[in-house]
C-alpha cells in the first residue's frame, strides 16, 4: 500500500524554507516585522492584515509564528544530525565489533538512557547564562544519543551476520571498508527512518526546556517560547496556542510521515527490522 | 541464565557507582554556594555563611567531599539536605511513592490503551478504527507534555469538574488518573504504533494463514498465537519508556501539584543542593536499569529464540 | 510451556509489589465535614520557627502566634500581646511589658524570657536563621555574629528581661521606629518545649496564636489548625484553617478555580487572568512594594545620570500596568509607595512617558552601542513586564535588548557578586511594614540588607535617615525622610516603574477576606 509523500515532503520543504528565509513568509500578511510590538493591541484576535492576530506584548503573532520556525527546527535538525553521527560511530563499532567496545558502549548508553533527560539538562541549562540554539542542541544530544545508537547497534547486528559480509570477509576487505561499503548501508536504514521521528521529538523537548524556564529565552523567538507563553491563558485567547501549536504539530507529523515513506521505500517487507531483533 | 543476570547485576552496580560519581561532579561544578539558598535566597551576614559552609564541609576540596558522602553512601546515609536540613533519605522516601504511582498508573494507561489499540487496529487493518489509531498515534507524539497538561487541566478539571486538578488529597487513582494520562500521551502513540506495526508483521506470518486456513476464528488467532511473538519488541520499548516516564515527571508534577522526585531534583537543581540532586538521579537510574533488566527477561521468557549467554 | 511462565510470574509480582508499596501511604482521605474551616493555598515551607521564616510561612505564624505590635488593615500600629513600648528621652532604650496571663498552647505562661528565648536563638549567628537580620541595631548583636571565628557569647547583651512582663532593650542607636519593627516575626516567642526537643516541635508546633495546630505537619501536604479555646486576645470567626501545600501560584490558582482550595494569593503573572475569570473575588491591598529598574553604578558608563533618565522616560507605565497587571500596579511618580504614612507623590520629574524627550536624552548622553541586557528573577511573575520593558526600550531608544532570567535562588548572589555588569536589572522592595524608613533604610543606606539591590548611598543621604529615625515625633520623622526622598530623586540612581498590590483570590465559600500588611486577616475570614 502506497502512503502518500507528496504532501508531507512538500510540507517539509516549506518549513525548511521558512527557516532558511523567514522574511518573504512573513510578509506575505501585514508588514511582517515580529519585532513591531504595541502593548495596548495585546492578545487581541485575528484581523485584517494580521491573520493570527496578536501575542500578549501586542506583537503580530502571524510574523511571530514564521520567524518562530528557525530556532525550533534548527534545533531539531542539529540534534538529530548530532545523534545521527553518535550512532554511527559507536553504534556501528559496538554492534560490528562486538566484545569489550559493545560492552562499554552498552554500559555508557545505560547510563546516560537512565539519566533523566530534563533533569540532566536542567542541571547544564541551569548554569549557561547565554542559552542559545547551539548550547541547547549540544546538551539535548549529549543526553539524547543512547537510543539511537542502541537501535544502530542492533541493526549492524542483525546486516553483520548476512552472507555477502560474509563473503566480504573472507576475501580479507579491512573491518572499516566492510563497515562502510557493505555493512552501513544496509544498516542505516531503521535508523533513518527514527531520526525523522527523532526530529519531532526534539522539537517538542525543546519547548518542554523553555517552559521549565532553562530553553531558548527572549528576545529569541521560538515556537517554544510562544507555546510556554500562551498555555495560561488558552481559553480566553485559544488563538496564542493554535496558531504555534498547529505549525509545531504539522511540521512534526510531516517529518513523521516522510519517515514512514523513507521506510517504505527503502525495505516494504519489513525485513531488516526482523534480522535486527536480538 | 542465572550467570546472565549475575553479570547484569554486576554491571548495574559499577554503573551505579559511575553515576554518582558523574552527577556528584556535576553539581560541585556548578558556580554557587549551595548555603547562599538556606535563607531563602535573602542575603546573609557572613558569620552565618562562614558557620554553615564549616559545618558542611563546603571549602574543602572535591575529593574530600566526594570521599565523605561515598563513605556516607556505603553505610546507606544519603546525606543531609542543605537548603531544608532534612535528610536525603526521608525527603527521597516522602517524594518517591508520588512518583511511583504516577509512573506506573502511566505506564498501566500506556500498556491497556496504547496496546490495546494497536492489537485492534491491526486486527482490522484498513478500516475505521485503524486509521484513526494511526492518525492519532502520530497526534499525539507533536503535543508538548505541559500544553496537554494545562489544557485537559482546563477542560476537563475547571470547567466540566470530572476529575481534581491539584494534590494528592482524593488518593488513587482519582487524584492521579488525569495526570498519568497526561504523561503517557507520547508514550500512547508510540505503542501503539509499534504494537500495529509487530502485529501486522506476525499476522503475515504463514502459521496465521495456516490457522486461518484450518477453520480458527480470527480473534483465537490475534490473541493466543500472535500476541505474545509480536509482543517482543512493544515490551522491550514499555521498558525503556518506564525510564522516562519517570523523568518526564517533571513537569506534569508541577502542574498538577504532586510533590514528587522530579519536583525534588528541580528545586534541588535550582538550590545546588548537591546530595538531593545524586540521591534522586542515582534512585532513578538504579530503577530503570532494573526495569529494563526485567523487561529483558520478560522478553526471553515470551520468545524462545532469544537467548542470553 | 511452564518454564516460559514462571518468569512472566515473577516480574508481574515484582511490579505489583512495587507499586502496592507506593500506594500504601496515600489512602482515599474522605472529606470531612466543613464546619467553619476553610483552606489556604501556601508554597512549602521550610520551618514554623519565627525566627527561621524567610517569608514563605507569613500565613501560618500569623495563626499559630500573638505578636508584641501589628499593624492593623489600616496601617495603624496596634498593641496585641503587647501592653506598652516605652522609649527613653533618647529613643535608644525601650521598655516592652506584655499583658500577664497569656499561656502558650501546651500550657506554659507566656513570660519576658520566652521572648528573650527566641530573640538570642534567632540572632546567634552560627544557627543561620532567616530573622537574624532583625537585630542588627541591638546592642550585643556583633558578639553573636564576628565576620570569622566563634561567637563570644549566646545571648544579647541588649535584651534584658526585668521581671516576667518586663522586657529592656538596648539600642545601638536611636530608632523610634522600634514598636513597627517589633511587628516582624524575628520578635514572636517561643515556649520551652521548641528548646527541650526541637523535632518534636517542628513536627507539630505549639505557639500562643488565636490557632493551634491539630494533628501533626505533613510536610508537602497540609498543616491543620483549629481555634484554641484559651486565647486571650481577638476570637477568630472561623473554627479551624487548614493550610495546603502548593508547588507553585499557578497550580494554587487553577485549583481554586476548580474549587479545591478557598484562599491563595497570586502573583503578577496571573493579576491580569484572575480579574478576568473573577473580578469579584479579587482582594487587593496597596502595598508599600515598588519595583524599580536599578543600575549597576559601579560601571561608570551606568553613572550617566541622563542614560537613566531617558531609559525612564522610554517606558509606557501607564500601558504595563493596565495591559499585563489589570490596574492592580499603580504607575509610580516617587521611590517611597505612598502606602508610606507621610510618603510624597509626583516628585519624580522623569516617571512619565515622553519617547522623543528619551531619545533627546540619549543622544546628550553620547548615544548607546550594543546590546543591553535586562536581568531579573525568575519564578515571580516578571517575565511578561520584562519583555515589554524591554520592547519599549528596543523601539523608542533603538537599543537591542536581551533578558537574563536568573533563578530567584541564585538572584541576590548575582547582584552581590556584581555580576551584572552589562545591563540593568528589575528591583523590587517591599518593606516589611508602612514606613518609609524601611524602603529607605533598606535600599539606600550600606548596611542596609537591599544595598545590593540599588547599589546607591552617600554619607549625607545616611545621615538624613539617622536623623530621622532618631526623631521624637512622627512628624519630625517624615520631614526628614522626605528630605531623604528628595534627594535621591535628584540624583535619580534608580528608576521607579510602578507599585504593585498585593493580590490575593477567594472562593464564594469564604467572605470578610481582609487582606493587608501582615497578609490575610486570618481571625476575620467567615465561612458560609
Amino acid at each position: 500500500m502506497r502512503r502518500p509523500t507528496v504532501a508531507p515532503a512538500i510540507v517539509v520543504a516549506v518549513v525548511l524554507a521558512m527557516v532558511i528565509a523567514p522574511a518573504p513568509f512573513a510578509a506575505l500578511f501585514g508588514h511582517g516585522d515580529p519585532y513591531a510590538c504595541d502593548l495596548a493591541r495585546s492578545d487581541r484576535g485575528p484581523s485584517w492584515g494580521h491573520p493570527f492576530g496578536f501575542d500578549m506584548q501586542g506583537c503580530d503573532l502571524y510574523a511571530n509564528v514564521i520567524y518562530g520556525a528557525r530556532p525550533t527546527v534548527t534545533i531539531g535538525l542539529l540534534v538529530t544530525a548530532g545523534i545521527l553521527v553518535v550512532a554511527v560511530v559507536l553504534g556501528g563499532a559496538a554492534g560490528y565489533l562486538g566484545g569489550v567496545t559493545d560492552a562499554v558502549v552498552g554500559r555508557l548508553a545505560d547510563v546516560v538512557l537512565g539519566f533523566p533527560l530534563i533533569l540532566g539538562a536542567l542541571v547544564v541549562l541551569t548554569v549557561t547564562p547565554d542559552r542559545n540554539v547551539l548550547v541547547v542542541s549540544a546538551v539535548l544530544v549529549a543526553f539524547g544519543w543512547p537510543a539511537m545508537t542502541r537501535l544502530m547497534r542492533s541493526t549492524v547486528l542483525g546486516a553483520a551476520g548476512w552472507d555477502y559480509v560474509l563473503a566480504a570477509r573472507t576475501h580479507g576487505a579491512s573491518a572499516f571498508r566492510i563497515v562502510a561499503r557493505h555493512v552501513l548501508p544496509n544498516a542505516i536504514g531503521p535508523v533513518l527512518v527514527y531520526a525523522t521521528t527523532a526530529v519531532g521529538g526534539v522539537m517538542v523537548a525543546e519547548t518542554t526546556l523553555t517552559f521549565l524556564g532553562v530553553g531558548l529565552q527572549a528576545p529569541e523567538i521560538s515556537w517554544g517560547i510562544q507555546l510556554a507563553d500562551a498555555q495560561q491563558q488558552f481559553l480566553q485567547y485559544p488563538h496564542l496556542l493554535i496558531a504555534p501549536g498547529a505549525f509545531l504539530s504539522v511540521t512534526v507529523i510531516s517529518f513523521v510521515a516522510l519517515g514512514d515513506a523513507l521506510r517504505d521505500a527503502l525495505d516494504p517487507q519489513g525485513t531488516s527490522s526482523r534480522a535486527g531483533r536480538g | 541464565m542465572a550467570r546472565y543476570l549475575a553479570g547484569r547485576l554486576a554491571q548495574a552496580v559499577g554503573v551505579v557507582i559511575g553515576v554518582t560519581f558523574v552527577i556528584y561532579s556535576a553539581v560541585f561544578l556548578l558556580p554557587g554556594n549551595p548555603a547562599a539558598a538556606l535563607d531563602g535566597g535573602q542575603p546573609m551576614s557572613p558569620a552565618t555563611l562562614h558557620a554553615i559552609t564549616v559545618a558542611y564541609g563546603l571549602n574543602q576540596p572535591f575529593i574530600i567531599q566526594y570521599g565523605r558522602y561515598a563513605m556516607g553512601l556505603l553505610q546507606g546515609d544519603l546525606g543531609i539536605s542543605i537548603s531544608t536540613g532534612q535528610g536525603v533519605a526521608s525527603l527521597i522516601g516522602q517524594a518517591w511513592p508520588v512518583t511511583a504511582t504516577l509512573a506506573l498508573t502511566a505506564w498501566a494507561v500506556e500498556i491497556i490503551v496504547g496496546v490495546g489499540s494497536g492489537v485492534i487496529a491491526a486486527a482490522n487493518r484498513g478500516q475505521a478504527f485503524d486509521r484513526l489509531v494511526q492518525a492519532g498515534s502520530v497526534l499525539l507524539v507533536c503535543v508538548p507534555v505541559f500544553v496537554a497538561a494545562y489544557t485537559s487541566q482546563v477542560l476537563l478539571g475547571i470547567r466540566l469538574h470530572w476529575l481534581p486538578v491539584a494534590g494528592t488529597t482524593t488518593g488513587w487513582p482519582a487524584s492521579y488518573l488525569l495526570p498519568a494520562s497526561v504523561l503517557a500521551m507520547p508514550g500512547i502513540g508510540a505503542i501503539a504504533r509499534l504494537t500495529r506495526a509487530t502485529m501486522l508483521e506476525e499476522l503475515r506470518q504463514d502459521y496465521v494463514r495456516t490457522a486461518v486456513a484450518i477453520g480458527l476464528p480470527w480473534q483465537l488467532v490475534v490473541v493466543r498465537h500472535t500476541l505474545h511473538n509480536a509482543l517482543v519488541p512493544v515490551i522491550t520499548c514499555l521498558g525503556t519508556d518506564l525510564g522516562f516516564l519517570l523523568s518526564g515527571a517533571v513537569v506534569v508534577e508541577s502542574v498538577f501539584n504532586l510533590p514528587g522526585v522530579g519536583l525534588l531534583a528541580y528545586n534541588a537543581i535550582q538550590n545546588k543542593d548537591g546530595t538531593v540532586v545524586v540521591g534522586v538521579v542515582t534512585l532513578l537510574v538504579l530503577v530503570f536499569l532494573v526495569a529494563n533488566l526485567l523487561v529483558d527477561v520478560l522478553a526471553a521468557a515470551l520468545d524462545p529464540r532469544i537467548r542470553y549467554r | 510451556m511452564k518454564n516460559r511462565q514462571i518468569p512472566v510470574v515473577v516480574t508481574v509480582i515484582t511490579l505489583a509489589a512495587v507499586a502496592a508499596c507506593s500506594t500504601a501511604s496515600s489512602k482515599t482521605s474522605g472529606s470531612s465535614p466543613r464546619a467553619s474551616t476553610f483552606t489556604v493555598a501556601e508554597l512549602e515551607p521550610a520551618s514554623f520557627v519565627p525566627g527561621k521564616d524567610d517569608g514563605i510561612a507569613g500565613d501560618e505564624l500569623n495563626a499559630l502566634f500573638a505578636p508584641l505590635t501589628k499593624f492593623d488593615a489600616k496601617n495603624h500600629l496596634t498593641y496585641v500581646q503587647a501592653n506598652s513600648v516605652i522609649p527613653n528621652a533618647t529613643a535608644t532604650v525601650w521598655t516592652i511589658t506584655i499583658r500577664p496571663g497569656w499561656k502558650f498552647q501546651d500550657g506554659e505562661p507566656v513570660t519576658a524570657q520566652s521572648y528573650v528565648n527566641a530573640w538570642n536563638a534567632t540572632a546567634y549567628g552560627p544557627n543561620a536563621w532567616a530573622g537574624n537580620g532583625d537585630f542588627t541595631g541591638i546592642e550585643g548583636y556583633a558578639a553573636l555574629n564576628p565576620p570569622s571565628g566563634k561567637p563570644t557569647a549566646r545571648t544579647l547583651s541588649g535584651a534584658r528581661v526585668l521581671n516576667a512582663t518586663t522586657i529592656q532593650v538596648r539600642l545601638t542607636h536611636r530608632d523610634s521606629q522600634f514598636p513597627q519593627e517589633l511587628s516582624l516575626p524575628g520578635f514572636l516567642p517561643l515556649p520551652g518545649a521548641y528548646f527541650k526537643d526541637p523535632a518534636a516541635w517542628e513536627a507539630k508546633p505549639i505557639g500562643d496564636g488565636p490557632f493551634e495546630v491539630s494533628g501533626a505537619w505533613q510536610p508537602n501536604k497540609s498543616l491543620t489548625m483549629v481555634r484554641y479555646a484559651a486565647y486571650q486576645g481577638q476570637r477568630p470567626t472561623a473554627g479551624g484553617i487548614t493550610f495546603e501545600i502548593y508547588t507553585s501560584e499557578a497550580a494554587a490558582y487553577t485549583a481554586l478555580q476548580a474549587g479545591q482550595v478557598d484562599i491563595t494569593a497570586i502573583g503578577p503573572a496571573t493579576y491580569a487572568a484572575a480579574e478576568r475569570d473573577m473580578p469579584a473575588d479579587v482582594v487587593a491591598y496597596a502595598a508599600p512594594a515598588i519595583d524599580y529598574l536599578g543600575f549597576p553604578l559601579y560601571n561608570a558608563y551606568f553613572g550617566n545620570k541622563l542614560i537613566r533618565e531617558a531609559i525612564s522616560l522610554a517606558i509606557d507605565r501607564a500601558t504595563i500596568t493596565r495591559v499585563l497587571y489589570a490596574r492592580l500596579a499603580v504607575p509610580a511618580s516617587a521611590i517611597l509607595p505612598p502606602a508610606e504614612d507621610g510618603a510624597p507623590l509626583n516628585v519624580c520629574a522623569y516617571c512619565g512617558y515622553d519617547p522623543a524627550r528619551a531619545r533627546d536624552l540619549l543622544a546628550r548622553a553620547g548615544g548607546w552601542k550594543g546590546p543591553l541586557v535586562l536581568w531579573y528573577p525568575t519564578g515571580l511573575g516578571y517575565d511578561q513586564a520584562a519583555k515589554a520593558i524591554a520592547n519599549d526600550l528596543s523601539q523608542n531608544l533603538d537599543i537591542k535588548v536581551t533578558l537574563n532570567a536568573v533563578p530567584v535562588t541564585s538572584w541576590f548572589a548575582s547582584l552581590a557578586g556584581k555580576k551584572v555588569t552589562n545591563g540593568i536589572y528589575i528591583g523590587h522592595w517591599g518593606a516589611y511594614f508602612p514606613s518609609m524608613q524601611n524602603t529607605l533604610a533598606n535600599l539606600f543606606k550600606t548596611t542596609g540588607t537591599g544595598y545590593v539591590e540599588s547599589w546607591y548611598s552617600t554619607p549625607a543621604l545616611t545621615k538624613i535617615i539617622n536623623a530621622g529615625d532618631g526623631a521624637t515625633s512622627p512628624a519630625v520623622a517624615q520631614a526628614y525622610y522626605r528630605q531623604a526622598e528628595q534627594m535621591i530623586m535628584a540624583a535619580f540612581p534608580v528608576v521607579p516603574l510602578y507599585y504593585r498590590d498585593y493580590v490575593y483570590v477567594h472562593t464564594s465559600a469564604v467572605t470578610n477576606v481582609v487582606v493587608d500588611c501582615n497578609q490575610i486577616e486570618l481571625s476575620d475570614v467567615a465561612v458560609r
